[in-house]
């Protein structure tokens, strides 16, 4: 019995990441789900203290 | 440039509603510049640089809610506002059309979900279904555009957690009844299904909706499942689970011809358990399947009838006929309506496994057949745009949809296409699919019917006729109507079969008449 | 009759036994704020959201949604230290035998190394640009590249304040100050919500390297100095509660995880949770201050 047929025994709730059009179809279908608003991530790699510095 | 205001006096509305009514009147096509927020001096100042202010605007005071707006035209500005008042009446802590903008935030806010539907630009949608699985949850990867590598990472870690990992290039999978990307509505039933391959799945699912039966679980595995590289890891899963639910008496597997080990493996397992099976290996031998203790089906209808007669505790039987009862008769008058030179048949296909499907029928029955996804390298097109004797495309394939949408949503490249094969004088018969369901276009055939009508006035203008042949791929409850579809197919003089298997051997019958007639 | 199940300590000293009026403010799902006069606020939670100075926890069930128990803005009531009393319906709120939730700072003296506290304020910044909403003034936590309007209108006087906190420049940090207080979207604009964290930070982690709290008070309180009007009541009510030292749980366990090095992912997540904004217009304050009082260690 793996995951997969627990799954099987619950209640969908999807959280889509891309076409917006599947969320709008899952919500005609009355399923509980989230569509995630994504953008490419930045570049963050900037040491906190030398953030300080930037902004004297 | 059209700014405007809404001012609401002593008026509070909490910070999430605020947030979210920001970020959708931005996405808005035609509003420019949008700021949201209390009149304290600070958010006035920013409005005036923003060009934003009224004289109205700048005497409200901290306790007084507003928003201003610069966009394109005076009905976008009164759209946005219909909906921001929507919003604001709504008076809800956390509005339904929260988009939380990452991953981790979508957890926050639903932290009971079990499955990630991603359909990222390919290098994108790796790490986020990495990040799903190691969060436990199981994952659907429509993107495609995955390095097999990175595939084989991905299956994997969910075997190892022991989550379904759908994908990379998963379009179609129904699980616990609800259809996800590309899929359709289905009846209920015991039947379970693990496909490598979307419209495969589509199509049996749809037949076996139509002979009565339904089904369980539909688990989509990605089209590379079973290459060598990849094992067959997610079809053993998949088919493991479906062993194990209580809820299917039937399994049905489904797949582009698999590498030979791959196919031996996953055959034992299905051969472990004692629940019946069904296994279409497209075009591959269906002797091993039946070394295997499976039953070989031999067209995905097949397939689909097979899998129907056993959970009806019925016989089986090899169906490779028709289920039209004038089929006789429709041959006989459409071949008479051919004249000498028009001997050829074109396929437009939008879905890939039913285009394969076709070929290998066809090139059984009627000889070579070229195409952009060819059954060998030898039938491969020169020119994809330009058809060959006879040609069967398959306008989902990476070669048509780069940089556009797929031919399921939009048709523009199908529309085209027939247009040209009319005036080519050789032809005779043009095949269309027509797939509905959820993510397919609202109205496929109704987009299509224009350019069916162009292409008979071209033809019938030096006297010929085109024999159109159709299949519907859908059920009644689909979004589209399907008796509604295939309607507007008969009432164009298109012959409307019940599957593309049925569809094809239709064709191939006519061009063998027409050769024995000559 | 409602129940009260905890009321802030800060209240216990406005409410006495005379009675005095309120109107009811604003009421949301889970908050009704009654406003007493131009600088006293009593709002009243439920059980789902932190405590946090000025409020009281109602003994409600988690559920119950506070304008669904019939609170509407401008209601008049009447306030003492056992009940509030609505006027016109029926709804009174008993606050005797309730507990007291101390809304004071604590401060304890802390073991860890400087390079842990570091670490524990560079914890903060990458958890709220990673799970953070930044459509406030957060993403200010990722360098001055430009991507929204606040963040572009805000640059000029974070690096005021900074350097006015650093310098001990009095009127430097009065006139950053006025090129914050009031900016930004939410009923506490998020530069309010920074300014919050500044701080906390300010506090707790000048607390850590042995900063007179006289001293610290002085900052916060030319930090506030130009308050009155230039921003929502809630927000002023907030801001001056912050100059207190006192802050919500949730701001005041972070600062003590950061300071003892104890769970500071959940507890910065527990921030980064609340409003829409504001936990993570807060989360930024707190770095901002928790980096300035790193590098400038004494405030005379």
């Amino acid at each position: 019995m793996t995951r997969i047929n627990e799954l099987f025994q619950e209640e969908l709730k999807i959280i889509n990441m891309g076409l917006e059009s599947f969320n709008e179809n899952l919500k005609k279908q009355n399923v509980k789900t989230v569509q995630v608003d994504w953008k490419p991530p930045t570049r963050r790699n900037k040491k906190m203290l030398s953030l300080l510095d930037k902004l004297k | 440039m059209v700014l405007k205001y809404l001012i609401r006096e002593n008026s509070y509305y909490d910070s999430v509603t605020l947030m979210i009514i920001t970020r959708e009147v931005k996405k808005i096509e035609g509003v420019k510049e949008v700021i949201v927020g209390m009149g304290t001096e600070l958010n006035k100042e920013l409005t005036g640089n923003l060009n934003l202010l009224t004289p109205e605007l700048q005497k409200i005071t901290p306790n007084d809610f507003f928003i201003s707006l610069d966009s394109v035209d005076d009905n976008i500005a009164k759209k946005a506002f219909a909906f921001v008042d929507e919003l604001l009446s709504k008076k809800k802590a956390e509005s339904e059309d929260y988009q939380p903008s990452t991953f981790e935030s979508a957890l926050k806010y639903m932290p009971d979900a079990n499955l990630v539907l991603i359909s990222l630009p390919g290098k994108y949608a790796v790490r986020e279904a990495k990040n799903a699985l190691l969060n436990d949850k199981h994952v659907m990867l429509f993107s495609d555009n995955v390095p097999l590598e990175e595939e084989i990472d991905l299956k994997k870690l969910a075997k190892q957690r022991r989550l379904l990992m759908m994908g990379p290039d998963c379009g179609t999978a129904i699980i616990n009844h609800v259809a996800l990307a590309f899929s359709n509505v289905i009846r209920k039933g015991p039947i379970g299904i693990v496909g490598a391959s979307g419209t495969g799945i589509q199509e049996v699912t749809v037949m076996i909706d139509k002979l009565g039966s339904g089904i369980s679980q539909a688990i989509g595995t990605g089209g590379r499942d079973l290459k060598a590289k990849v094992g067959g890891i997610m079809m053993i899963e998949g088919l493991k689970a479906l062993q194990n639910d209580p809820l299917t008496e039937v399994i049905v597997l489904i797949s582009k011809p698999p590498d030979k080990e791959v196919a031996r493996k996953v055959l034992s397992i299905l051969k472990e358990r004692q629940k019946p099976s069904v296994v279409y290996f497209a075009g591959g031998d269906p002797e091993v399947i039946k070394e295997y203790g499976s039953v070989p089906g031999l067209s995905l209808e097949d397939t689909a009838r097979k899998a129907v007669a056993i959970a009806k505790g019925m016989s089986i039987k090899d169906f490779t006929g028709f289920t039209v009862t004038n089929i006789n008769k429709i041959i006989q008058e459409e071949t008479k309506k051919l004249n000498k030179k028009q001997r050829y048949i074109r396929g437009l296909y939008t879905g890939g496994t039913l285009c394969d499907e076709a070929m290998i029928i066809l090139s059984a029955l009627v000889g070579d057949i070229y195409s952009n996804i060819p059954l060998k390298p030898e039938g491969k097109l020169s020119d994809i745009n330009k058809s060959y004797r006879h040609s069967l495309i398959d306008f989902g394939d990476d070669e048509f949809t780069r940089g556009k949408p797929h031919p399921m949503i939009d048709p523009y490249v199908r529309q085209e296409r027939i247009l040209s094969e009319v005036k080519d004088r050789e032809i005779a018969i043009i095949l269309m699919d027509f797939v509905l369901g959820f993510g397919s276009n609202s109205d496929p055939v109704g987009e299509m019917i224009p350019y069916i009508k162009k292409a008979r006035k071209i033809a019938a203008k030096d006297g010929r006729h085109i024999c159109m042949i159709s299949s519907v791929c859908g059920t009644e409850a689909d979004p589209q109507s399907l008796i509604g579809q295939e309607k507007k197919l008969k009432e164009e003089g298109v012959i409307v079969m019940p599957s593309n298997a049925q569809a094809v051997r239709l064709a191939a019958a006519i061009v063998l008449s027409r050769r024995n007639s000559q | 009759m409602l129940l009260a199940k905890s009321v802030a300590s800060d209240l216990i000293d406005t409410l006495t036994s005379k009675t005095v009026d309120g109107i009811v403010h604003s009421v949301f799902d889970n908050a009704c704020n009654i406003q007493l006069d131009r600088n006293r606020l009593v709002t009243l939670i439920s059980p789902k959201l932190p405590n946090c100075p000025s409020a009281i926890k109602l003994d409600i069930a988690e559920d119950q949604k506070l304008y669904s128990i019939g609170f509407k803005t401008g209601m008049k009531s009447v306030i003492n230290k056992d009940e509030i009393k609505m006027l016109k319906v029926f709804i009174s709120i008993k606050l005797t035998g309730a507990k007291v939730w101390d809304s004071s700072p604590l401060f304890l003296r802390s073991k860890i190394s400087e390079e842990m506290l570091n670490e524990n304020i560079e914890k903060i910044r990458d958890l709220t640009l990673k799970y953070g909403e930044i459509e406030g003034i957060a993403s200010i936590l990722d360098g001055d590249e430009v991507d929204n309007n606040y963040k572009y209108f805000i640059i000029d006087s974070v690096k005021k304040l900074t350097k006015g906190i650093k310098y001990n420049d009095y009127k430097m940090i009065t006139e950053a100050s006025k090129g914050l207080i009031g900016l930004g979207p939410g009923l506490t604009p998020a530069a309010d919500d920074f300014l919050l964290g500044v701080m906390a930070s300010l506090y707790y982690i000048g607390h850590y390297f042995d900063n007179y709290l006289e001293n610290l008070k002085k900052i916060a309180g030319f930090i506030i100095y130009d308050l009155p009007g230039r921003t929502t009541f809630i927000s002023e009510i907030m801001l001056r509660n912050g100059m207190k030292a006192r802050f919500s749980e949730p701001i005041r366990d972070l600062m003590l995880a950061v300071i003892h090095n104890t769970s500071v992912q959940d507890k910065c997540i527990n921030l980064l949770n609340i409003g829409g904004t504001s936990g993570s217009d807060c989360a930024a304050g707190i770095v901002f201050g928790g980096a300035l009082m790193a590098r400038v260690k004494i405030l005379k």
